[in-house]
């Protein structure tokens, strides 16, 4: 099966390496059946990488110690679910895979929207090939999953590593690589217009459809990447701003400025040159955010170990660079776009500054992100770039772009009156000063948070007034609320679907800013020991311990009251993997809407051996996920086509229809 | 303002004040503030006062010379001077202000600063110039916002009373 998986995986790079050649020769050509049978090459792709990926997981469930991925990153003891994440798990396992999603979108998005597009077609073939050969190149002959222990056969393999033995972890890597690897469609389309000069509005749909796709699996994946890192690192945050996070953060903000922007293209034909760019900088993120996780350059808990892989990253991520920017300079005036604009106060003016907020949080972010690296090159010293700094920075442009979020609806395309600006102004604006006036009674006084609740409830009423506005004539005519909402949402699914993701950002910074008011404590914890955080008491009533072949537990049983009142039991543990000689904290959390009590078995005192607990206190940390879920039921509104009644519109009203419906707001922050 | 609508604001202040009374921080503890200010060497990079691997080699003893240097009269700016001589620059938790890190902090802002004024300038640059020639959808007479929402509404009126069912 070894032999079969290396073999299927090397067929697929020489139908990725014709298809790729073949499709430049027969393109230059002008060959047909060049060009034929190079898509054809490309398709088989898939089917070639699918059966190593199937050969690779049957050698793990058959724990075949002989195959050197396999002895380091997996045991006999190993459940079944967390033997299928081993697949992604390790270096060259997590290529494969990375390959497999990669042939995989290429195949259904040249089957479907290259079907569309047939002059695009036999270049996104050629572009896609490309792309595939480079990682097959590496799935071959740099770092090949297949490869055998020289020497003898272990008995058993070294296991997974304990941060993976995770639930999460069967579910995060895979949303996250479709997120990442997605871009690759958008960036192919993008590229095959430009070498062809195609007029923009023809493929710009097509990007902005995967683009969705591949925000949509990024923002889940980045989120469930936060979720796994609570729940596991046992550190009671979900974001530390580590590189890799960062390195996943990237391509998200610039993606969001393209699904902002592109409408502008859409609607005004501007920003072309701006959009093009944005697709390709996107992309250029993804490749570098793998680079980042691969090379080892930066200290990471998510990163590989450092390797040479990174030089074949650095020689791929030139090759980008260099034909992207010849691509461009190349066709550049094919990209001249119609920009005019009549006011300062207008939706084009918002959405540059939305773009520009975002552009810089990128900026900020891969600053600090390389700044470790430039530091040591320049000064001969390794410095660290903390949250601190990332906080420092990030958080007032959030507050600025969370305002752009809610003023982004009042203003209308080409030009907005002051005085229409100021009617639809006041009551979000008093909803949002209430709010701060509220939670200054209440005891806040620090500004961030402050501004933050207040831009929240700003943005949020700003949202449901809309929705009010449009259900409220559909409610006259005796429909109910909710059946009216959704009449309205489907009507036109981009512009709700939108404000939908707007209210499930808005969710999550609500959950963000409760950070602000975060409280821990930490002490021994002997038996009937209490210790308290908050309104809660905690008290140590025993301990308990558990044995199975992989993993050995033993956990405090801590019974939670608040005013002597019974709440609950919880359980933070540490495990022992027996199989990689390491020790794991196992967290307990009780999550409740206004806050989650957060308990992590720290370890025992080097002088008594009496256990130590550490409690976190994290505020309104269940709306980041509620928000997420929020976010993902958006897009998938957004992406379902609308219910227009197109028929029944006079064709006169159409220009004056196509102002009004122009009045969308975009998928993203 | 409507009655809803104060209802919704009353709902929306309860609920903010109501976070605000459970969230009273609990900082203020020098050794806290000096933690937060320095990294574990182990590796892992997070915050000395994070870090919380069963074994780590480093953050036990670190935590007891942070506690141990916060007792003393030192400046802060002294005892984090002491971590870096035993620790190297890395156990900072931010760049100094100082030298070549000084260009970390900067660099952001001048990319804002930049930033705006490039916005700025193409917003300017295109509002004098003169629309295109040719009439397209988006040449049409802007309707103010409220206009579209009374179009929008209008149709939707229409859509209903002709008895089309969603």
């Amino acid at each position: 099966m070894q032999i079969f998986g290396a073999y299927a995986l090397l067929l697929a790079f020489v139908f990725a390496a014709y298809g790729a050649l073949a499709g430049i020769a027969g393109l230059s050509l002008k060959r047909s059946r060049l060009i034929a049978s190079a898509e054809r090459a490309y398709l088989m792709i898939f089917p070639a990488v699918i059966a190593a990926a199937i050969c690779l997981l049957g050698l793990i469930l058959h724990n075949d110690f002989s195959v050197a991925y396999i002895a380091e990153h997996s045991n006999r003891a190993l459940p079944l679910y967390y033997k299928i994440a081993v697949l992604w798990s390790g270096q060259e396992g997590s290529l494969l895979f990375w390959t497999l999603l990669l042939s995989g979108y290429g195949f259904i998005a040249l089957l479907s929207s290259g079907r569309k597009h047939p002059q695009l077609r036999p270049l996104v073939a050629v572009i896609l090939s490309s792309i595939t050969t480079f990682f097959l190149l590496l799935n071959n002959f740099v770092a090949s999953p297949f490869s055998t222990i020289p020497v003898g056969t272990p008995a058993d393999g070294s296991g997974l590593n304990p941060l993976l033995q995770f639930t999460q972890m069967d579910i995060h890597p895979p949303i996250l690589y479709l997120g990442y690897i997605g871009f690759t469609i958008p960036f192919a389309f993008a590229l095959a217009a430009l070498i062809k000069r195609m007029p923009g509005d023809r493929w710009i749909q097509v990007t902005r459809l995967w683009t969705m796709i591949a925000w949509a699996f990024l923002t889940v994946g980045i989120v469930l990447g936060g979720y796994w890192a609570y729940k596991v690192l046992g550190w009671g945050g979900y974001w530390a701003w580590d590189p890799v996070e960062n390195a996943a953060f990237l391509p998200w903000l610039t993606g969001t400025a393209f699904l902002h922007s592109v409408m502008m293209q859409e609607k005004r034909g501007m920003l072309k040159i701006w959009n093009v760019g944005l697709i390709f900088a996107t992309f250029f993120l993804t490749i570098f955010g793998d680079f980042l996780t691969r090379s080892g350059i930066v200290s990471s808990v998510h990163a590989f170990a450092q390797s040479a892989i990174g030089n074949y990253f650095v020689v791929f991520l030139s090759l980008l660079a260099a034909v992207c920017l010849f691509v461009f300079f190349q066709n550049r005036a094919m990209l001249r776009g119609d920009n005019q604009l009549e006011s300062t106060v207008s939706r084009e003016s918002g959405f540059l500054f939305n773009n520009f907020i975002l552009l810089v949080m990128a900026f900020a972010i891969l600053w600090g992100t390389i700044f470790p690296v430039l530091s040591e090159a320049i000064q001969g010293e390794k410095i660290t770039v903390g949250p601190e700094f990332f906080d420092r920075i990030n958080i007032p442009l959030f507050l600025f772009l969370l305002f752009l979020t809610g003023v982004g609806p009042l203003l209308a395309w080409r030009r907005t009156s002051l005085g229409s600006l100021r009617r639809n102004f006041l009551i979000p604006a008093v909803a949002g000063v209430l709010t701060a006036a509220g939670l200054i009674a209440g005891g806040m006084r620090d500004p961030y948070p402050l501004v933050s609740f207040g831009l929240c409830a700003f943005v949020l009423v700003i949202i449901a007034m809309e929705f009010a506005r449009g259900a409220r004539v559909i409610a006259r005519r005796g429909r109910s609320l909710p059946a009216a909402l959704v009449h309205l949402t489907m009507r036109n699914t981009r512009r709700y679907g939108g404000y939908i993701i707007h209210v499930g950002i808005i969710l999550m910074a609500i959950g963000i800013t409760g950070a602000a008011f975060n409280k821990d404590v930490e002490a021994p914890m002997p038996y009937l020991a209490s210790m308290h955080i908050g309104p809660y008491q905690l008290i140590s009533q025993s301990y308990t311990q558990d044995d199975n072949p992989n993993v050995s537990s033993e956990a405090e049983i801590i019974e939670v009251r608040e005013n002597g009142r019974y709440l609950a039991t919880m359980y933070p543990a540490r495990r022992f993997y027996k199989a990689s000689n390491q020790a794991q904290s196992i967290v307990a959390i009780r999550s409740r809407p206004l806050e989650d009590l957060y308990l992590v078995y720290a370890g025992d005192d080097p002088n008594t051996q009496t256990p130590i607990l550490h409690a976190y206190l994290n505020p309104l940390i269940m709306w980041i996920w509620i928000g997420t879920l929020v976010m993902v039921f958006g897009t998938l509104v957004a992406l379902l086509p609308s219910r227009k009644a197109e028929a029944a519109r006079p064709a006169a009203e159409t220009a004056r229809q196509t102002a009004a419906e122009s009045q969308e707001v975009p998928v993203g922050a | 303002m409507g009655r809803s609508r104060i209802m919704l604001s009353l709902l929306l202040v309860l609920a903010a004040g109501s976070v605000a009374l459970r969230g009273d921080a609990d900082f203020g503890a020098r050794a806290r503030r000096l933690g937060q200010q320095l990294i574990c060497t182990c590796g892992c990079t997070q915050g000395a006062l994070v870090c919380n691997h069963v074994g780590c080699p480093v953050v036990t003893q670190m935590r007891a010379e942070i506690s141990a240097r916060a007792q003393s009269t030192d400046s802060d700016a002294l005892i984090l001077q002491s971590f870096v001589q035993e620790y190297g620059t890395q156990v900072l938790a931010v760049p100094t202000r100082q030298g070549f890190n000084l260009v970390a902090w900067i660099m952001p802002w001048v990319a804002l600063g930049l930033g705006l004024i490039a916005a700025l300038f193409f917003i300017q640059r295109w509002r004098l110039r003169p629309a295109a020639a040719t009439p397209s959808p988006a040449s049409v007479p802007p309707p103010p916002v409220e206009g579209i929402r009374a179009e929008i509404a209008a149709e939707l009126e229409r859509e209903l009373g002709s008895g089309r069912r969603p």
